[in-house]
């Protein structure tokens, strides 16, 4: 199968770079899957897993919200935060979980309540992958 | 000339300054280090993120939407970062009047800060910040930057302002080490000089649309650039307060060499001074007349 280059980056970290086979993320509408030689394309990516295959193999891990860009060298992810399933905290992801369910209980504003469901997005993802949930 | 004690004194204290200022070239120090392996992956971050946005940008011309327009009205809005600690030679000062300047030339506008010493700083010149952030600029995480590209995206989305700039201390390149202004809103081409590489992509797709996708991008695109922002000016402030208490450390160890060689002489030439006297004393002692004593003594 053809390669490409993939980048994902955070700001924190560069957390992927490498050929690979293809890469799938999910959009607002649902699972995107891109392969070798696809046109420039934008789109925003949404809280979930990104699948990397190479070798043959899909590897996923846990994305937050950010967006894909693909140009004609390659593909680059820019997200918040990304993990592997491994380095996943189980108990920090639920703890940060209860802390966004207790914040939702007594919103205060809009944005205040906008942050706290992304946030409460967040960790529920981190938590279906880290109990080892396949959804890929 | 100074007495032995009061100069022995005051080495005792320069060598007190001496060890706080190596305390805290130590402190900076270990910070620079900590910072210093995100600091290259960060700079490589800022790089691609500018060049993807410069690459739509040049790409999509025909899209209309709010973060990308040039507004009517030009009510500008200052981010100025400084530290929230003295102690770092030129930093705060350097970072600081620029902005002052920046703020005097634009009557009406408004202006935030990040750093103590920034809002004591315009307090001082009769002008009191619309906002400030504190307890950001010691501790650059992802969650702060968060906060602050929301308030700046809500504030920019709200239209209580048409433009904001952010003026910090830049640690990468040409401008190192001085002060920099870098736009955050709206975006315009001509901000992405810089960047030379970047891709002429024409024929480029927005999925689902060019709307959700800058609605979805725009928040994310914010808190990459001021994380960017924040740690460049984290990063030089501690560059900053290293130098500048390393020279404080050496200028305190040569005031000390020079203290010591004084007092040396001061306590050397009061045992000369004791000596002649004791010599003096003698000579007298040798050529007074005891035959008066002598006599004297006898009357009692």
């Amino acid at each position: 199968m053809k390669l490409f280059n993939l980048k994902i980056m955070t700001p924190e970290r560069e957390f992927f770079d490498g050929d690979v086979e293809a890469v799938s993320a999910f959009a607002p509408d649902g699972n995107v899957t891109i392969l070798a030689e696809h046109a420039p394309f934008i789109m925003p990516v949404s809280i979930g897993t990104i699948g990397i295959k190479k070798d043959s193999k899909w590897e996923k891990s846990i994305n937050s919200e950010g967006f894909l860009e693909v140009h004609h060298k390659g593909v680059i992810i820019y997200v918040q935060s990304c993990e592997r399933p491994e380095e996943i905290d189980t108990q920090r992801a639920e703890a940060a979980q209860r802390r966004a369910e207790e914040r939702l209980r007594q919103k205060q504003s809009m944005s205040e309540y906008r942050q706290s469901k992304i946030a409460l997005a967040r960790a529920m993802a981190r938590l279906q992958v880290g109990t080892k949930l396949d959804y890929l | 000339m100074q007495k032995p004690n009061e100069i022995r004194e005051h080495i005792a204290t320069v060598l007190q300054t001496q060890k706080i200022t190596h305390a805290m070239e130590m402190i900076s120090s270990n910070r620079m280090k900590q910072v210093m392996h995100h600091i290259e992956y960060n700079r490589l971050y800022f790089t691609y993120i500018r060049r993807t946005m410069k690459e739509i940008l040049s790409s999509s011309q025909d899209i209309i939407h709010p973060f990308l327009v040039e507004r009517e009205s030009k009510h500008r809005t200052f981010v100025v970062i400084s530290g929230d600690k003295g102690f770092c030679g030129a930093y705060n000062t350097t970072v600081l009047n620029y902005g002052l300047k920046r703020v005097k030339e634009n009557p009406g506008c408004s202006l935030i800060v990040m750093g103590h010493t920034a809002e004591a700083f315009f307090h001082s010149h009769k002008i009191v910040p619309n906002d400030c952030f504190h307890g950001i600029v010691q501790d650059p995480t992802l969650d702060s930057a968060r906060e602050v590209a929301n308030a700046l995206t809500d504030l920019y989305e709200n239209e209580q302002t048409d433009e904001i700039t952010m003026i910090y201390t830049s640690f990468y390149g040409e401008t190192k080490h001085q002060p920099v202004e870098s736009h955050l809103y709206p975006l315009l081409l001509p901000d992405y000089d810089d960047i030379r590489d970047a891709e002429e992509m024409d024929d480029i797709m927005y999925h689902p649309s060019a709307q959700i996708v800058f609605n979805m991008m725009m928040p994310q695109y914010a808190v990459g650039i001021v994380f960017g922002v924040m740690v460049q000016a984290y990063a030089s402030e501690h560059y900053a307060r290293m130098t500048a208490m390393r020279s404080a450390t050496t200028n305190a160890k040569d005031m000390v060499d020079g203290l010591r060689t004084q007092y040396n002489l001061a306590r050397q030439s009061a045992i000369t001074n004791e000596l002649s006297e004791i010599a003096d004393a003698a000579e007298i002692l040798k050529s007074a007349d005891f035959t008066m004593w002598g006599e004297n003594y006898d009357e009692f």
